[in-house]
C-alpha cells in the first residue's frame, strides 16, 4: 500500500534519473505505470502478443540504455514521448517483417462483404478491427494514434513526424478502404 | 478551419472507438523487467552503438568511417599494385621505394 502511494509521487523525470543510477526498482515503477497502455497501443497496430511484447521489450531496453533520451525540459509527458517510440518501433517492426498485407488499390474479397453484412454489432466491431489491421501501415498507425488512443491530429502529426496535411491524407485514404471493406 | 464530417465518417469513427482494447497479459511487467535487464547485462549491443558510447557519436561518424573507408581504399589499392611490382613487366612499379633512392643518392655522395 505505502509503496503504491510512493509510486504515485514518483514522477516520471525522477525515475528516469533513478534509471541512469542503474536502478531496477524504478525500471519496475516505470513499466508498472507505462507498460500497460503501451502494450495496447503495441498490440492495435501488429495485432499480434509476442509481437507487442517484443516491441515493448525493445522500447524499454531503450529506455533502460540511454533513460537520458527524455527530459523533462524537452516538452511533452513521457506517456506521449513514450508513445512515439511505440509507434516508430511498430512501424520498424512491420517494415522489416515485410507487411504483405497493405491493401492500397486491394480489391475486396467476398469474405469481407459477408463479414460486413453482419448487423451483429459484435461482429461487426471485430470485422472492423480486422480490416484495421490490414491497412497500410502508416494509415493504420493514423486510425491508432487519432481514434483509438484519442490524440489529437496535432499529437499525432508530431508524433509521426509528418505534416498536418499528410496526417489528414492517411486518415481520409483509411476511412475509404474501411468504409469499403466494412459496406458503411 | 473545421469542416463538418459526413455521417458515415461519424459513424465509422464511432464504432472504430468502440473496438474494445485487447487485454494485457497476466505479469507483463514482470516479465518485461526481467527480459530487459537480463538482456542489458548480457551486453547485447552492436558494434556501432558499442563505438559510439565509448568515443561519442562524433567519432563514428566524422573519423572512423572516413578512416576505415580509407584503410579498405588503400588495401584494394594495394592489390591491384602487387602484380606490377614483377620487374618484368613493362607497367612495374620502380624496384626501389623513393627512400631506397635517396639512401643510394646519400651512400655515393
Amino acid at each position: 500500500m505505502n509503496s503504491v502511494k510512493q509510486d504515485a509521487e514518483e514522477t516520471d523525470s525522477f525515475l528516469l534519473e533513478r534509471c541512469r543510477d542503474r536502478d531496477k526498482d524504478a525500471l519496475s515503477v516505470l513499466m508498472r505505470r507505462h507498460a500497460p497502455r503501451a502494450y495496447i497501443l503495441a498490440h492495435r497496430m501488429l495485432n499480434d502478443t509476442h509481437e507487442a511484447e517484443d516491441v515493448l521489450q525493445e522500447v524499454f531496453l531503450k529506455i533502460w540504455m540511454r533513460p537520458e533520451k527524455w527530459s523533462p525540459e524537452k516538452g511533452g509527458l513521457f506517456s506521449t514521448w513514450l508513445h512515439k517510440v511505440v509507434v516508430h518501433q511498430c512501424l520498424d517492426f512491420i517494415r522489416k517483417r515485410k507487411d504483405s498485407d497493405d491493401i492500397d488499390g486491394m480489391e475486396i474479397t467476398a469474405s469481407c462483404r459477408d463479414v460486413a453484412t453482419d448487423i451483429d454489432q459484435k461482429e461487426r466491431l471485430e470485422s472492423l478491427q480486422q480490416a484495421i489491421q490490414r491497412l497500410p501501415a502508416r494509415q493504420r498507425s493514423a486510425v491508432v494514434l487519432c481514434y483509438q488512443e484519442g490524440y489529437t491530429q496535432k499529437e499525432a502529426m508530431e508524433m509521426l513526424g509528418i505534416g498536418m496535411k499528410a496526417l489528414e491524407s492517411l486518415l481520409s485514404r483509411a476511412k475509404a478502404t474501411l468504409r469499403q471493406l466494412n459496406n458503411l | 478551419m473545421k469542416t463538418k464530417r459526413p455521417d458515415n465518417d461519424s459513424a465509422l469513427i464511432n464504432d472504430i472507438k468502440r473496438i474494445p482494447p485487447p487485454p494485457v497479459p497476466y505479469g507483463l511487467d514482470a516479465r518485461l523487467l526481467r527480459a530487459v535487464t537480463s538482456h542489458a547485462q548480457t551486453g547485447k549491443v552492436s558494434f556501432r552503438t558499442w563505438l559510439q558510447e565509448s568515443f561519442g557519436k562524433a567519432f563514428v561518424w566524422k573519423l572512423a568511417v572516413p578512416l576505415a573507408s580509407l584503410f579498405v581504399a588503400g588495401y584494394l589499392a594495394g592489390m591491384g599494385a602487387t602484380p606490377a611490382r614483377d620487374p618484368a613487366s613493362p607497367l612495374a612499379f620502380p624496384a626501389y621505394s623513393p627512400l631506397d633512392t635517396y639512401a643510394a643518392f646519400c651512400l655515393e655522395k
